[in-house]
């Protein structure tokens, strides 16, 4: 019975794919993903011996979204989760995550990278349009790997889908590429351009790098999208009101679009509404838990994110329970006119601090 | 030579190191030092912090004069066989974070009548603070100055000399703290004759038997004095139980589970102190992470604390074990089948509804390597001068054999 059902897994998640972005009230697109992820659970009970052994006792057909099991997003570092043979496997994404951390490991097939682009290009034509832009992007040009990709190369990639005339606006050291920006602003100053790239490295490498030469980038007509983690950046005071006036300040940009993902789920990322909120997409949901006992939260509540993507067909990534805070600040009534779900970000949930009588890292000695 | 410059902290009543070492060691038991620890005692429980802080309450009960005498007694008790001289000066390194632990180790060695140097980590604590500041207003009192000029409490920078210093000065070393950590202190030069007590870094277990369990009032009993021995410093200390071995009848884990769980969310919800949101999600990782290599089964309970049937429990997980009110539950059919669990790293074994003599038998096997402590549970952080398999009042003191 179930071998039998296998087969549709990719037709319906292809169906997802097509409906409208934003458009669904969250009690019908909580119907049609329902049973997707219902598939997607019992598809990875079948093919992932690792999810099988620590998820199968929770049954399947579950009645509800927030009654599927999710996935500690840690255990992406801690084992390697697939649910593809070897073979089907075309790359693995590394993402080291924490600074010097283990990187997660996210194996994909040729299907699941195809869904996440494209479930990607739907997103982002919400917000570009259907034409390819020139794309400047903040960060150095790829180095030759062996198959596995890193996150941040991943997420260039995905991103330069939409983009033509590809230019990296960072040297191989982080430094700034002059001539590089320079060719592209003159080119491109009076057109929409997409700009890219992560939120530290934009802030770091290029606006601080900017405001301290004195240099003047001018792209009026860009659209700035940036996405990753605000840590470094909160350590400089700088939060996403900040951030933006720094931008329109700097390089004249004035729109600047943040948005949540991570190499787990990429390509049903969450992108940041006019209004400050963070919309999940159709192929995606989110559930914000009570970090003390993985309680739904309500409306208004901090929690821990749980992330759910109908896209992770080759790893067992659909349902993640992530590091991050956030609250859900409503359902279907964002003033920005997307339906579904809306929430915010907290940043991260504080470190583990070591304690006991064992504690080496206090040696009277070291 | 001024040698206190670079000592960032410093309770004595000696003004510099040799100063302090300069004075002869009092006599074993003398009652100047147990009047001083009498003091500490009240002063302890009468303590504003002492509410806020059960190790304060437990250390102060500890020290009790009642308490105290009964464990000196043996010493006090003369004969003609010969009698207990102090050593001299006793070094003391204390754990960074297990508060109180310290201090039980140097008033044994302070009864003993040992000059003790007490050098502590860096990392500084409220309960920490709160003992430091007792210690530093009753040696300014003249009642003890005796005591005051004989006890230095210090801080100084790791890169410091001043470790090689007293390395040199000790007669004996207590060393609290993981294994790196000791076998860097144990590399410092010393007397020849300097005695070491290292308390390293050991893990502990509790043995229950579920035949035992006849009524809720058993389970809620179970619960609180499981807790008890779980809740202090996060579970973090050598003889918090880590794992629960499960004799007899199983029926009632979940609910042993569920009440020890309600203790600790009430815990939470009265002091968040401690509690921090990570917890529940580190249980989490550790729960997925051993079920997905079947070595557990699902959690019996995943909130304020987390119980997890086990198959087996290696040193990887233990070495994992994220503590906070994590507890690795494996069922045993009987009790000679726990006698491979009992390594060498353990040190507590605390037991419920397990008789005496059964233990005994369990224990005297000699393919037991571990265990130094078998007490019932509710008493594993109960400080014993009886410790992690010395006997620190004779070991912090020389016997003088009269033929």
């Amino acid at each position: 019975m179930l071998t039998d059902r296998e087969p549709h897994l990719p037709e319906i998640i292809e169906e997802v794919l097509g409906l409208p972005v934003y458009e669904l009230l969250q009690a019908d697109k909580s119907a049609y993903l329902l049973p997707v992820f219902n598939q997607l659970h019992v598809h990875h009970t079948q093919q992932c011996a690792s999810y099988f052994n620590a998820f199968s006792s929770h049954g399947s057909q579950f009645k509800t979204i927030s009654e599927l099991p999710f996935v500690a997003v840690r255990l992406f570092k801690l084992l390697n989760l697939k649910s593809v043979s070897e073979d089907k496997v075309t790359k693995c994404l590394l993402s080291s995550g924490t600074t010097g951390s283990t990187p997660s490991k996210v194996y994909l097939d040729a299907v699941t990278s195809r869904w996440q682009s494209k479930a990607l290009v739907k997103i982002m034509q919400q917000f570009l349009g259907k034409q390819r832009l020139p794309m400047l992007i903040i960060d150095s040009p790829p180095q030759t790997s062996d198959g596995s990709l890193n996150a941040r190369a991943a997420g260039i990639q995905g991103l330069g889908l939409f983009g033509r005339h590809h230019t990296y606006a960072l040297n191989s050291d982080m430094s700034i590429n002059w001539k590089a920006i320079e060719q592209f602003s003159a080119k491109f100053a009076n057109v929409p351009t997409l700009i890219f790239g992560f939120t530290f490295m934009v802030w770091q490498h290029f606006i601080l790098e900017l405001q301290r030469t004195g240099k003047q980038v001018n792209l009026p007509q860009g659209h700035l999208f940036h996405s990753g983690g605000w840590k470094k950046l909160a350590a400089q005071e700088v939060d996403n009101t900040t951030f933006k006036q720094v931008v329109k300040r700097t390089v004249g940009i004035s729109q600047v679009t943040n948005f949540y993902g991570m190499a787990e789920q990429v390509g049903s990322v969450f992108m940041e509404c006019e209004r400050g909120f963070l919309h999940a997409p159709v192929t995606a949901d989110i559930i914000i838990r009570n970090p003390y006992n993985f309680k739904v939260c309500a409306r208004g509540e901090r929690g821990l994110v749980q992330v759910l993507s109908v896209l992770p067909y080759s790893y067992p990534g659909f349902s993640i329970l992530t590091e991050d805070l956030g609250t859900l600040r409503g359902t279907d009534d964002c003033q920005c006119g997307r339906k579904g779900n809306y929430f915010t970000l907290h940043g991260r949930l504080p470190k583990v601090e070591i304690r006991g009588c064992s504690d080496t890292s206090q040696s009277p000695l070291s | 030579m001024e040698t206190t410059n670079n000592i960032d902290y410093l309770v004595s009543g000696a003004p510099t190191i040799e100063s302090l070492v300069a004075h002869a060691p009092l006599q074993a038991v003398a009652p100047e030092t147990l009047n001083f620890i009498t003091q500490l005692s009240s002063r302890l429980l009468r303590s504003s912090y002492a509410r806020k802080y059960p190790e304060i309450v437990a250390l102060g009960f500890w020290l009790r004069e009642k308490h105290i005498v009964q464990l000196v007694s043996r010493f006090t008790n003369t004969n003609n066989e010969g009698w207990h001289k102090p050593l001299g000066c006793v070094v003391h390194y204390t754990p960074n974070n297990v508060d109180t632990m310290f201090v039980y180790s140097w008033i044994c060695s302070l009864i003993m009548g040992n000059v003790n140097i007490v050098r502590l980590g860096s990392t500084a604590s409220e309960v920490r603070d709160v003992i430091l500041h007792e210690l530093d207003e009753l040696f300014s009192l003249p009642a003890h100055e005796q005591i005051a000029i004989r006890n230095m409490f210090l801080q100084f920078d790791k890169s410091s000399d001043l470790n090689f210093r007293l390395s040199e000065l000790a007669d004996a070393r207590v060393i609290w703290g993981g294994d790196e950590s000791i076998l860097a202190i144990k590399k410092l030069p010393a007397k020849p004759r300097c005695r070491d007590i290292s308390f390293a870094d050991r893990y502990s277990v509790a043995l229950i038997n579920g035949d035992a369990i006849e009524s809720e009032n058993d389970i809620n009993q179970l619960a609180e004095l499981l807790w008890q021995d779980t809740k202090p410093f996060l579970q973090h200390a050598c003889s918090s139980p880590k794992v629960v071995l499960w004799m007899g009848s199983t029926s009632e884990q979940s609910a042993l589970a569920n009440r020890i769980n309600e203790l600790a969310t009430s815990t939470r919800e009265g002091n968040a102190e401690g509690y921090a949101e990570h917890r529940a999600n580190e249980h989490l990782v550790t729960c997925q992470l051993l079920q997905s290599q079947q070595l557990a089964t699902p959690p019996l309970c995943n909130e304020s604390i987390c119980m997890l049937p086990v198959s087996e429990v290696n040193e990887k997980m233990l070495a994992e074990h994220p503590g906070e009110g994590m507890f690795f539950l494996l069922s045993v059919s009987s009790i000679e089948d726990i006698t491979e669990l009992l390594a060498d790293r353990l040190q507590t074994l605390t037991y419920w509804g397990v008789e005496k003599p059964a233990l005994l038998k369990l224990l005297a096997s000699p393919s037991i390597i571990g265990v130094d402590r078998c007490v019932p549970v509710g008493q594993a952080l109960s400080f014993s001068p009886d410790w992690d398999g010395y006997r620190l009042f004779s070991t912090l003191s020389r016997y003088v054999y009269l033929g």
